[in-house]
């Protein structure tokens, strides 16, 4: 495990999987770039911190000639707990400073803001599509009906995600050239103080990742692992729901779909067969409606979840787990996301639980991934070794098949004839010697 | 329980030495005069052996798919894997490897049918019932020592129960008994499916967690009651009724275990336990992992999902003796055989590959499941001898349960750790396997001359042509002649010119 200080760089080069389009990949983390270096970065004496990790992640191969660019593009990434947790993938456009600046993310403007209403964006982007998403809200439900649904209906109990106090960013560089930012944010409730536990990751090469459901990943993308550990719960039969805002400038589209998309394989996520994704046409976010209950889960250790209708941010509203305005973070102080019309911004809540599976006390522990990414997201399908296994298991027997049943048709009908043949000779045979004699 | 059975069998003793001081001085009698209906050869008596023979196998059947009905309840309620759960199906069958191969044995040599059925009937409850307290007591160790004692009695009391139907209807309706014995087994896993997951729910409402599920298997197992009343009710009947038509002999159905005779079984034999156990392992696993499939993979409610697993039964139930009735007039197994083989693989792939919806597959899976059924174990008696009939179906019977035994355990493995997708390329496998076997037994059985693959006009003419032959062998060895090969000696029928046993078709 590789703790941080305040600006350091990791570098990692691994070699991409993609075959002939295989690339050197690095990925540079920094922590709180650009921040002055005559601040604490908003830390508290208490020790807990507004974390920001910027991740620069670059295609290193030597492009064939110097007048052919580097086909595969450079990422930037930006994981944050400035208020809500945040993510934001962007793509670099060519040329452009690969680097993060004070001029980019004005570090003074929300560490002078005490009372997180900022009153202008903090974050300036490059140019480039971005897709962001933030966990606004972590919302516990009385789940009377017991059908893993958070409405207006149920009772509820809110965590505001943009007012926890959230611990240092804990990094780890993983040897498949995965980078891990675990993010530790201290829920109150009622003088009981819990930990809600966000696990970052980047990745460097296309893989998949390495706890259920080992979704498929690409180095455009970042996952999002929550884990709900031992919470304290309100209810009788409380269970658990996300609020998730999503944005993005996705060129051709403002709308965001949520669609789901089936598939016939399960086999790196066993049970599961769907994919969930609320995608403009070059950025999504996407993820399995599947909640682990056990940290080590089997098939049967897992219950499902449900994805709300997707509704737009009104800035001007209250915020009430209801409706809501943009929270306090990263996204909030985007420079341009709502003021421009081209962009996309929506938010959704993921309850966790189905119909009759018990409740959030049955097991103490749920787990959830989501990713968020720029490009096409990637899609599950039959693996290579499954096709050939498929490929053997079937061709060998239908071969043998195949020359079996044209042996028995020889044995039924070619023989059957050859002895008609014979008969027939023989018969000829007869009266030829038979003619013989008489003459 | 126990103090209920030593009861049971008093009662049963007394009953058969009442019955039998009264029906003494009658028993001439009962010969010569018109039979009536409490007269065992009167229709009205078969009836009701018929009846209890169907009925003794209806509780061992519900409670042997009780954990298919149950899954996930088991799952989450006693916190074990898929892998665990799959390891109460393996349990049963482990134990039966063996036990085939000596429960005929124990029944015709030294129990005997009556005591043979109420022994391995009291085995099925004991079993079940102690599986049901490792529920309540959430102790999944005890339900799965329940579970193997539950299978110390499953298939001998299958054996028993066959017993019983050839030697109340061998020789005029044991076709359809067996059929109609089927029908009311699956009639069983049927109302299992359909039963025990609303009796969980319902008493959900007041128990939770493994008590709950610990009394819905201990409600569960009152069919077993049934049944194991019914195998007293068979035993007093059966006694009686020997009492008063004294047959000559009692051959207790032939499932003798022989072992010098395994020597003497064809190639035929052995491919037939390999299709047994190739198409077997792709269905009945299945059922057992079927219910969260259909939920997770077509997003059923777990009502349809019920129906659904419930459906390969149901079918059954109704195609078992339709399709055995077709198949007796057909005849040519190999090829139904075949068919239902290559319908199960075309099943599987839909289920696998699609998401077409699963009633259809289900259903073709049912109906392919009812032909193998009525057309591969009435196989084995067209290729081994009759007096071989009880050791060649105990080694099928084994063979298949080893099968069982080792790939329910592989098959919730897979499940666990490469999900379903696999898991019905490893069944589509197992039937290429299977299909593979038959079609290999087709071709040896063109080979030799066989009669798997005749039509029952072939069949009836090649056993017209064996019973002349036969008769004529005996004819020539009352004036056979002496032959001395290698050491041995042998008497050798003389045929006349022309007679040889030489038949072809």
């Amino acid at each position: 495990m590789l703790r941080f200080g305040l600006v350091s760089l990791v570098f990692l080069q691994v070699f991409s999987n993609d075959g002939a389009e295989a690339y050197e990949r690095s990925l540079n983390v920094s922590v709180d770039p650009g921040c002055p270096e005559a601040t604490t970065c908003g830390a508290t004496s208490e020790g807990y911190r507004p974390n920001l990790v910027y991740i620069l992640s670059q295609s290193t191969a030597t492009p064939p000639s110097p007048s052919v660019s580097n086909p595969d593009p450079s990422y930037r990434i930006l994981w944050s707990t400035i208020g809500a947790p945040t993510v934001l993938v962007t793509e670099a456009p060519a040329g452009s400073d690969l680097h993060l600046t004070s001029d980019n993310l004005k570090w003074m403007e929300f560490i002078e803001d005490s009372k997180h209403d900022p009153s202008s964006p903090f974050l300036f982007l490059w140019g480039g599509r971005f897709a962001g998403l933030t966990i606004s809200k972590l919302i516990e439900f009385n789940d009377t009906k017991s059908i893993g649904k958070v409405s207006d209906s149920n009772a509820t109990f809110i965590y505001d995600l943009s007012s926890p106090t959230w611990y240092p960013v804990t990094l780890t560089n993983e040897p498949n050239g995965r980078v891990d930012g675990t993010f530790k944010g201290l829920l109150t409730s009622g003088g009981v103080q819990r930990n809600l536990t966000v696990i970052m990751s980047a990745f460097s090469t296309n893989d998949r990742t390495a706890m259920p459901p080992h979704m498929l990943v690409t180095p455009s993308l970042v996952t999002v692992r929550v884990i709900l550990d031992n919470l304290p719960v309100h209810f009788e039969r409380s269970k658990f729901a996300l609020e998730l805002i999503y944005a993005s400038n996705d060129a051709s589209n403002t709308t965001a779909n949520h669609s789901v998309e089936r598939s016939t394989s399960d086999q790196y996520s066993p049970g599961v067969f769907t994919v969930e994704r609320v995608s403009g046409s070059d950025t999504f976010v996407q993820w399995r409606p599947v909640v682990y209950t056990s940290a080590n889960p089997g098939v049967s250790d897992s219950t499902r979840s449900t994805t709300s209708d997707l509704l737009n941010i009104t800035m001007d509203v209250d915020r009430n787990h209801t409706d809501t305005g943009m929270p306090y973070s990263l996204l909030q102080g985007l420079a341009g996301l709502t003021t421009t019309n081209s962009n996309t911004l929506v938010r959704f809540n993921v309850s966790f639980g189905e119909n009759n599976d018990g409740y959030y006390n049955t097991s103490k522990y749920q787990e959830w991934l989501v990713e968020v990414g720029i490009g096409r997201a990637p899609h599950d399908t039959v693996t290579k070794s499954l096709k050939w296994v498929i490929a053997v298991a079937l061709g060998i027997p239908a071969a043998l098949l195949l020359v079996g049943a044209l042996y028995a048709a020889y044995v039924k009908f070619g023989r059957s004839r050859l002895e008609d043949r014979t008969l027939l000779v023989k018969e000829t045979t007869t009266v030829t010697n038979y003619d013989s004699v008489n003459q | 329980m126990p103090d209920a059975l030593a009861d049971q069998d008093r009662l049963v003793a007394n009953m058969e030495q009442d019955e039998e001081d009264r029906a003494a001085p009658d028993d001439a009698a009962s010969v010569t005069t018109p039979v009536g209906c409490c007269h065992p050869a009167g229709t009205g008596y078969r009836m009701v052996v018929l009846a209890l023979v169907c009925l003794t196998s209806f509780g061992s059947y519900f409670c042997y798919d009780n954990p298919s009905a149950l899954e996930s309840e088991i799952k989450n309620d006693m916190d074990v894997s898929t892998g665990q759960y799959m390891l109460l199906y393996s349990l049963y069958s482990w134990p039966n490897v063996v036990v085939c191969f000596f429960g005929g044995f124990f029944i015709d040599r030294i129990i005997g049918v009556r005591w043979g059925a109420i022994l391995f009937g009291g085995l099925l409850l004991i079993g079940h019932y102690i599986f049901a307290l490792g529920a309540f007591v959430n102790r999944f160790w005890v339900m799965q020592m329940g579970r193997f004692i539950f299978g110390l009695g499953g298939e001998n009391l299958a054996v028993a129960v066959n017993a019983y139907a050839v030697n109340w209807f061998k020789g005029s309706a044991l076709n359809l008994v067996m059929g109609l014995s089927l029908s009311v087994s699956r009639v069983g896993s049927v109302l299992n499916m359909n039963t025990m997951k609303p009796l969980y729910n319902q008493l959900a409402k007041t128990y939770s967690g493994y008590t709950c599920l610990g009394l819905t298997l201990f409600i569960g197992g009152t069919t077993l009651i049934l049944s194991q009343f019914c195998t007293f009710q068979l035993a007093w009947l059966d006694k009686r009724a020997k009492r008063i038509l004294k047959p000559a002999t009692v051959v207790a159905a032939g499932e003798k275990i022989s072992f010098r005779d395994i020597k003497d079984f064809p190639w035929s034999l052995y491919l037939i336990c390999a299709i047994c156990v190739g198409y077997y392992t792709a269905i009945f696993p299945f059922i057992s992992l079927g219910l969260v499939f259909y939920e997770s993979k077509y997003g059923l409610s777990p009502q349809r999902a019920m129906l659904l697993n419930s459906l390969v039964y149901t079918i059954s139930a109704v195609g078992s003796p339709i399709l055995g009735f077709l198949i007796d007039r057909t005849g040519r197994n190999i090829i139904w055989t075949i068919s239902a083989i290559s319908i199960t693989i075309v099943a599987h792939g839909i289920l696998g590959f699609t998401f077409v919806n699963p009633f259809v597959a289900v259903s073709m899976m049912g109906v392919a499941y009812s032909m193998l059924a009525s057309s591969l174990w009435p196989m084995v008696a067209l290729v081994v001898k009759e007096h071989q009939l009880g050791t060649a179906y105990g080694i099928m019977q084994a063979v298949q349960n080893l099968g069982l035994a080792v790939f329910a355990i592989v098959a919730g493995t897979i499940v666990d750790k490469a999900g379903y997708l696999v898991l019905e390329v490893f069944f589509i496998g197992l039937l290429c396997v299977s299909l593979l076997s038959a079609a290999m037994l087709y071709l040896y059985d063109s080979k030799v001359n066989g009669l798997l693959n005749l039509s029952v006009l072939q069949q009836k003419a090649r056993f017209d042509e064996e019973k002349r032959l036969a008769a004529l062998r005996e004819d020539n060895l009352v004036n056979g002649q002496t032959v001395v090969t290698e050491g041995k000696t042998t008497i050798e029928p003389v045929y006349p010119d022309n007679e040889a046993p030489r038949i072809s078709f």
